[in-house]
């Protein structure tokens, strides 16, 4: 798996409840919840975008030049890989 | 109908065991025992689910037999399940359980998640109010039906997913040594004998008795719009309070106190996700009853506005 590539997990799921959403770990049985940005970013890992994309769409969504929301989407690409939830 | 256990040690092989029959959620249900006070337990608990009669090929069948008259106790079921106990009361408190997982079974496998939670209805939306054993959750719903609140249940908030509905469960309250002191229409229970359900000593309020002491307080299905979860059992010198919380977490922890949990999370977590999507969801720190009950009623008016 190219690591430039953020992919999901086969293993893992996304749940939207409200405000906020819950990734499912299925080998492990864990759940963590995450905001509705972490969300989005999530939605954007689809194993063909590149970071820089994933961070032209995201800032895209909001109106937002992508300089203002790089460091914040790199920080929750590496919140996902910690949590193992990327592949 | 299936053959519970095998039977040659079984001291009924003459005559069947008395057995009563409910209808539990749709769920039909035969309860066998030839031992002395056991049934009359079990209607207790389930009275408002009676029913005359049924047919052995479509219910779930839970047996407390006495074997061969030693002191030796037998709980099995349909599903296969089989036990012995040296004491009768254990082997009761087994029987109970078996029911209500018999029971859970059915209901998973109709789309019904029943969750280990109370629920009442207020405006024509259900409250859910989830918290572990003895943290008071009777208790609350008690003081909320004091306050003109429907009651769905004190201990199974039956919710369909599909639907988006929480139906009531009518099985008996289990009240508390100490929950008459705070509700006085229950004094009277203290002259009734306690009961041992599991959990600690109770006495049991069936639901009509419950629709005689507050006529109206039985409430029908109800949509989901709030959720409390019960953070520690109440402090009566502590002022109650009220913690929003994403109804994310809430959706966990709910599923958490599901038995379809333990089957399928993930499908469970899709449907209880669905459920509480625009539930307004909060954590609990309860104080004395009444004050208690207070915080509820005017958090529950605010979220209305």
């Amino acid at each position: 798996m190219d690591a430039r590539l953020p992919t999901p997990s086969k293993d893992v799921s996304l749940q939207r409840v409200g405000q906020e959403a819950i990734l499912h770990d299925r080998r492990n049985g864990r759940a963590h919840v995450i905001n509705e940005s972490a969300a989005q970013i999530w939605e954007l890992c689809d194993g063909r975008k590149t970071l820089d994309q994933i961070v032209s769409a995201f800032a895209a969504g909001y109106e937002l030049p992508t300089s203002a929301i790089r460091e914040d989407v790199e920080y929750i690409l590496a919140r996902f890989h910690q949590l193992r939830v990327l592949e | 109908m299936m053959l519970l256990a095998a039977q040659s040690d079984l001291a009924y092989t003459a005559l069947p065991p008395p057995t009563a029959w409910y209808a539990i959620l749709g769920v039909p249900v035969a309860v066998a025992s030839d031992v002395a006070g056991v049934l009359d337990c079990v209607e207790s608990a389930y009275a408002a689910f009676r029913r005359t009669s049924g047919e052995l090929e479509q219910a779930f069948v839970a047996r407390l037999l006495r074997v061969d008259a030693k002191d030796v106790y037998l709980v099995d079921d349909s599903r296969g399940y089989q036990r012995r106990w040296p004491d009768p009361h254990a082997a009761l408190l087994d029987l109970l359980d078996r029911i209500v997982h018999g029971v859970l079974a059915r209901l998973h496998d109709q789309g019904l998640y029943a969750i280990h939670a109370g629920a009442v209805v207020y405006q024509s939306a259900a409250l859910i109010i989830a918290g572990s054993s003895g943290q008071g959750k009777t208790t609350l719903v008690l003081g909320l039906l004091r306050r003109g609140l429907g009651l769905l249940s004190d201990e199974f908030a039956v919710a369909d997913p599909a639907a988006r509905l929480i139906h009531p469960y009518r099985r008996s309250l289990h009240i508390r040594p100490g929950t008459p002191e705070l509700i006085p229409e229950l004094r009277f229970l203290r002259d009734r004998p306690q009961q041992r359900l599991g959990g600690g000593i109770e006495w049991s309020l069936t639901p009509s008795e419950l629709e005689r002491m507050r006529p109206g307080s039985l409430a029908d299905a109800a949509p989901p719009r709030y959720v409390l979860l019960l953070e520690r059992a109440p402090r009566p010198d502590a002022a109650p309070a009220l913690i929003p919380i994403p109804a994310a977490v809430a959706t966990l922890e709910l599923l958490r106190g599901t038995w379809a949990a333990s089957v399928d999370f993930a499908a469970g977590l899709a449907r209880i996700g669905r459920l509480l999507d625009g539930v307004v969801c909060a954590r609990l720190r309860a104080g004395a009853l009444e004050p208690t009950i207070d915080v509820l009623v005017q958090w529950l008016e605010a979220q209305r506005g």
